[in-house]
């Protein structure tokens, strides 16, 4: 090729790129004014945070801010709590069994108990977690809740759920899935959508039976969607909502145990409205988001490459 | 082209000049922006032009409008880190005054309040000497306190009316009134009484519930004679027995009191006493009176209500039926003699509500003496305005007819006929809790504050407190600013351990927990902390 | 295409006890929101309760103007704010899903970062109000602040990324320019993601109330109705809050907990309505014979 081919080659590719730049304009537009001039606030994490002297105008403190939260004496138990639950919620309900409901919902030929199972499962996403712990005050409650009710009228002895910390972890992980299944399964559903239905008459032509052709067909084509959730949702592993272990177990001192996670101990238990630790533990968190985010993304890319966020 | 662009350019940028300019430059009126508990009630707009009609009437305030806000502690927050003008706030309970003041939210208001700028002001903080100082911090004056009637305050161990046959009224009395600590003959006089009630089958009725409160027993009478340090049972707990002259630190969970309480409380718990979802839902009584109970007077009701009779030492929570006649609902038990009131430290936001300049005020010398004037004495124009803004409009006052309604009629110093109860709420015409905008004895009395109860006040406050037994650490303010952390460290363990301990939960293996509490304490530098203070209050005494 | 009878009696019965699971205590909050509030505090859940009580309804009711209003400005921005949306993310991420667009990686990357790391609420809202002097008088912070989320654009990218090249390719090759081929090829198949990404922002829109409580907290004319309806339990609640600092039994009836189950019932309603439709446009597959030619 002579020179001036190659920059004839070189201008027609950017000027491909001009159309695409465009349909992006707002989406970065929005991302650089909204988004991103706001995050000079970061800094706050490193200061002292005074309001009369402004974000800018407070004084430099260095670690100090972290120093205080990770000397906690609770430090190792909200970590542990925070990844524990944060990592087997993002596997067993995001993954697994999302992938599962949307698969079984698949199969569902007729139209109306397929909107009336699906309608009916996205509720509990939409009710906040204060009303969701009353009703499992209604189950767990010492003397009048159901199951103990349950375990008497067996001739059992009630349990006290409030005051164990062991049970805790099924309690919560449940009504995690509880809530979230309907959601989660739902984008899984809309990819099992797009898939061919051709694909499943040949495969049973050629003698597979349905689950054969689940595993074969229906699975595969849930990997990207899967693979997405999975890469975001590992870079919040820190993080989590604070509502789920502070309602459902309603603040019962005796069970922080199992339930303590960082947003609660914030809440809770921090040298007071310190605006400043805030924004360290949230810079924290962040950090190793970006990090653990980055890492998933490496395997994902050695496993399956198409399947890699970037 | 470029030139042409550019031509465009500059005329656009000179008619944006032109037009910020004088927007700017057209209102010479001052804008005080006053954010509080506006409901927004239907006649809040009305009620809000009268005021500023009215208040440029008054001399100096000629070009001032008042501008409401609602407030809540995520706006504020926001506000403040934003430089957004405020010229008056309320702030109190809902607020950590001690953090909101490092966080420089506050003006200082010493410069402001003087005897000729700020008259009522200053007369006030005479008189009202320890409230003032409940609002200001290493010397300097941030808060305005708005007055309310709590004086003189005392436990009251509560019994429903249907029970107090059962409890040994004067027995309690008696022990209670020559000890100032809580002795175990009081938690015995309690067994008694419980087993009573139970045995005559008088609980779990449709009046009185099951179950005690026991955290409020702790919290009112467990704690009795001891004074706690940095507030409100936080601050780790630290605090010191009253009676004792060298004042030595404790944190109260070392204390024989708090071990005499465990004793009982793993007693009624094991007797059925306490709720089993006691650590979930409280006592489980609702509507009902819980079986016995404990509080702390003063507050909103007078401490005397011979109407009814007089007994020694009780006071009684009266109700109306709707035939109007009053009817006694529960049997308060006044734990403390006035002689066993005694002075002791001073605690930064101990009258509860206040009102603050913040410093994004544009205007504070002209908000403190908007302040000052609605402090002025019954008859001033200043009062008029106060009670117009926390009343609304007299019935045949001149806005009444202006604008075509009234809230209330006036009968004597009385304002009756306003569509709420106990506080305003967004479904009445309007109204504003007068306890959020000044100080309430300069206020109309609505019908549920009783009678004579501003002038009881008034007497305590200038005869019976300056005749007060003064601790060791009467007046001292502790700076626990350097050990913060140490503190909440301290704070999450009593947090995780105690309401189980003071439920009685572990039933006879309360031992355990509580070795297991305070090996932690121990270990999270409780010793450290226990004497800084010290020495900051043996400094204080020997000064 | 035979179904196994007793494979589709599993799945059936499994669904079954699961839509009960969800609906059973959807029923209690509607049971709690109509009983008797001190039947509540009192005795806790009853299944029937001593008389049908419609007070905590009534109390939202009480001001029907202001309310009816508020639902009118709500359904506005729920209808609009999540079209916007659902139109800028789409036009971000089919970009992001074409392997000729040069700029692709420095974009995702961009994206990316900025999920992971944000300013926090108190430099966003200095930045709003401050310098861009939205919020207050001007409403257009409803729109704006929900246009764009990284979560939604991967979304959209990866369901853009599972449409068969030769459909893309076959239409360029007809001359088709990229705007036309997003608009006439690929559009038509994306009904499903589309209606479910507009389904939940609507329902996301409906449930808002932290937008009003930051922004707009003064002007009432802009309040969503989810924020209206705390302003009204803020007010109770602090009568209740003052009855009980007087030492006062509280026999008054007034509705905490049955107007806090109340504002559940009105916030799942919408989805009740709109879901079984937006199922409407869940499309199966792929039109057979668009590849021929």
């Amino acid at each position: 090729m002579t020179n001036s081919q190659k920059q004839k080659n070189k201008s027609l590719q950017w000027l491909k790129n001009v159309p695409y730049f465009l349909m992006q304009v707002p989406g970065l537009l929005w991302l650089v004014l909204f988004h991103f001039v706001p995050i000079f606030g970061l800094v706050i994490a490193f200061k002292d945070y005074k309001y009369a002297n402004g974000i800018f105008g407070s004084a430099w403190n260095g670690l100090d801010n972290f120093k205080t939260f990770f000397s906690a004496n609770y430090a190792f138990r909200i970590f542990r709590n925070t990844i524990g639950y944060n990592l087997i919620w993002m596997l067993l309900v995001n993954l697994f069994l999302g992938m599962l409901i949307a698969i079984m919902l698949y199969e569902v030929r007729n139209k109306i108990a397929n909107k009336i199972y699906q309608t009916s499962m996205l509720i509990p996403y939409f009710v906040s977690y204060v009303i969701i712990a009353y009703i499992g005050f209604l189950f767990l409650s010492h003397d009048n809740g159901l199951l103990n009710q349950l375990i008497k009228s067996f001739g059992g002895k009630e349990i006290y759920w409030y005051y164990e910390p062991k049970v805790w972890p099924y309690i919560l992980t449940f009504f995690d899935a509880w809530k979230n299944i309907g959601m989660a399964s739902l984008y899984y559903y809309a990819a099992l959508l797009a898939i061919d239905p051709c694909l499943f008459e040949s495969a049973s032509l050629d003698g597979a039976g349905r689950l054969r052709q689940i595993w074969y067909i229906s699975v595969p084509e849930l990997m990207p969607m899967a693979s997405v959730v999975l890469i975001s949702k590992v870079g919040g592993v820190l993080g989590g909502g604070m509502d789920i272990f502070y309602q459902l177990p309603m603040n019962s001192s005796k069970v922080y145990e199992t339930t303590e996670t960082i947003a609660t101990y914030l809440f809770r238990g921090l040298a007071s409205g310190s605006i400043s630790t805030s924004a360290a533990v949230g810079f924290f968190q962040s950090v190793i988001g970006v990090i653990l985010l980055l890492i998933t993304n490496r395997i994902i890319r050695k496993i399956s490459p198409e399947n890699a966020m970037f | 082209m470029f030139k042409k662009i550019c031509s465009v350019c500059l005329a656009l940028f000179m008619i944006l000049g032109i037009a910020l300019c004088t927007a700017g430059c057209g209102d010479s009126k001052v804008k005080l922006i006053w954010a509080g508990s506006t409901l927004g009630n239907e006649e809040s707009e009305m009620v809000f032009e009268a005021f500023n009609k009215e208040l440029q009437s008054v001399k100096g305030f000629e070009n001032v409008e008042i501008d409401f806000q609602k407030q809540d502690t995520t706006n504020w927050q926001l506000w403040m880190a934003s430089n957004t003008q405020i010229d008056i706030a309320w702030t109190g309970y809902s607020y950590d005054i001690e953090t909101e003041i490092n966080n420089g939210s506050y003006t200082a208001l010493d410069e402001y309040i003087t005897e000729e700028n700020t008259p009522n002001i200053y007369a006030e903080k005479q008189e009202y000497s320890a409230d003032y100082a409940s609002g200001s911090y290493k010397g300097k004056q941030y808060l305005i306190p708005n007055q309310q009637p709590i004086a003189n305050l005392s436990n009251i161990l509560k019994i429903p009316v249907e029970l107090k046959d059962y409890m040994n009224i004067d027995g309690v009395l008696n022990e209670c009134h020559s000890n100032k600590k809580t002795t175990e003959k009081v938690y015995q006089y309690i067994d008694e009484y419980l087993a009573a009630v139970t045995k005559a089958h008088a609980i779990d009725t449709d009046t009185v519930a099951k179950y005690i409160d026991i955290q409020g027993i702790f919290k009112f009478v467990a704690t009795r004679g001891y004074e706690f340090i940095g507030g409100d049972l936080t601050g780790a707990w630290l605090c010191y027995d009253e009676e004792d002259p060298s004042a030595k630190i404790v944190n109260f969970m070392e204390t024989d009191a708090y071990r005499l309480f465990l004793k009982y409380a793993a007693k009624w718990y094991n007797d059925g006493y306490v709720s089993p979802n006691v650590l979930v839902n409280g006592s489980e009584s609702g509507s009902r009176s819980p079986v016995l109970n404990a509080h702390s007077t003063g507050m909103w009701y007078a401490t005397e209500n011979p109407e009814l009779g007089e007994e020694r030492g009780v006071t009684y929570a009266i109700e109306t039926d709707d035939a109007g006649n009053k009817f006694i609902t529960m049997y308060n038990l006044l734990l403390e003699t006035p002689e066993q009131d005694w002075q002791g430290v001073s605690t930064l936001g101990s009258e509860k509500t206040y009102l603050c300049i913040p410093y994004t005020s544009k205007n504070p010398e002209i908000a403190i003496k908007l302040l000052d004037l609605l402090r002025a004495p019954v008859g001033e124009k200043g009062n008029d305005l106060l009670n117009l803004l926390v009343y609304g409009f007299e019935e045949n006052s001149k806005y009444a007819e202006e604008y075509g309604t009234y809230h209330y009629t006036l009968e004597g110093d009385c304002a009756y006929g306003v569509d709420y109860y106990a506080q305003p709420d967004s479904s009445c015409k309007y109204g504003i809790a007068h306890w959020f905008v000044g100080n309430v004895f300069k206020t109309y009395r609505t019908p549920n504050i009783q009678a004579g109860q501003g002038d009881y006040v008034k007497k305590y406050e200038t005869v019976d407190r300056l005749t007060h037994k003064e601790t060791a650490l009467c007046g001292f303010r502790v700076d626990l600013s350097e050990y913060s952390n140490v503190i909440a460290n301290i704070q999450t363990i009593i947090n995780e351990y105690n309401d189980t301990l003071i439920c009685g939960i572990d039933g006879s293996n309360y031992n355990a927990t509580y070795d297991e509490m305070m090996s932690k304490i121990n270990g999270a530098d409780l010793a450290k902390v226990k004497e800084a203070v010290q020495s900051q209050a043996d400094k204080y005494i020997s000064e | 295409m035979k179904q196994n009878k007793a494979y589709m009696a599993v799945i059936h019965t499994i669904f079954i006890l699961l839509t009960l699971s969800f609906l059973l205590p959807f029923i209690i909050i509607v049971i709690v929101s109509i009983s008797p509030e001190s039947q509540i505090t009192t005795y806790g859940f009853q299944l029937i309760p001593q008389k049908i009580d419609f007070t905590a309804y009534g109390l939202v009711l009480k001001n029907a103007g202001v309310l009816f209003k508020s639902i009118i400005w709500t359904l506005f921005i729920s209808a609009t704010a999540p079209a916007l949306a659902v139109m800028v993310n789409a036009l971000m991420a089919y970009p992001l899903a074409r392997n000729d667009y040069s700029l692709r990686k420095p974009v995702n990357v961009l994206m990316i970062v900025s999920m992971m790391f944000s300013g926090g609420l108190i430099p966003t809202y200095i930045i709003y109000t401050q310098v861009y002097h939205l919020g207050g008088a001007n409403p257009m912070l409803y729109w704006l602040s929900s246009l764009f989320s990284v979560w939604n654009v991967i979304l959209f990218r990866t369901f853009f990324k599972g449409i068969p090249a030769e459909l893309i390719e076959s239409a360029t090759i007809d001359g088709a320019t990229q705007p036309q081929v997003l608009f006439h090829v690929v559009a038509p198949l994306s009904k499903s993601i589309v209606s479910i990404q507009y389904f939940t922002s609507v329902i996301a829109r409906w449930n808002d109330y932290q937008t009003s409580l930051i922004y707009y907290p003064n002007n009432q004319e802009y309040w969503t109705v989810q924020y209206y309806m705390q302003t009204i339990l803020q007010s109770v609640q602090q009568l209740k809050a003052s009855l009980e600092m007087q030492g006062l039994r509280d026999t008054s009836e007034a509705p905490v907990t049955t107007l806090k189950y109340a504002m559940c019932v009105i916030s799942i309603i919408p989805v009740f309505i709109m879901f079984p439709y937006v199922q409407k446009f869940f499309s199966k597959g792929i039109a057979v014979g668009s590849v021929k030619g």
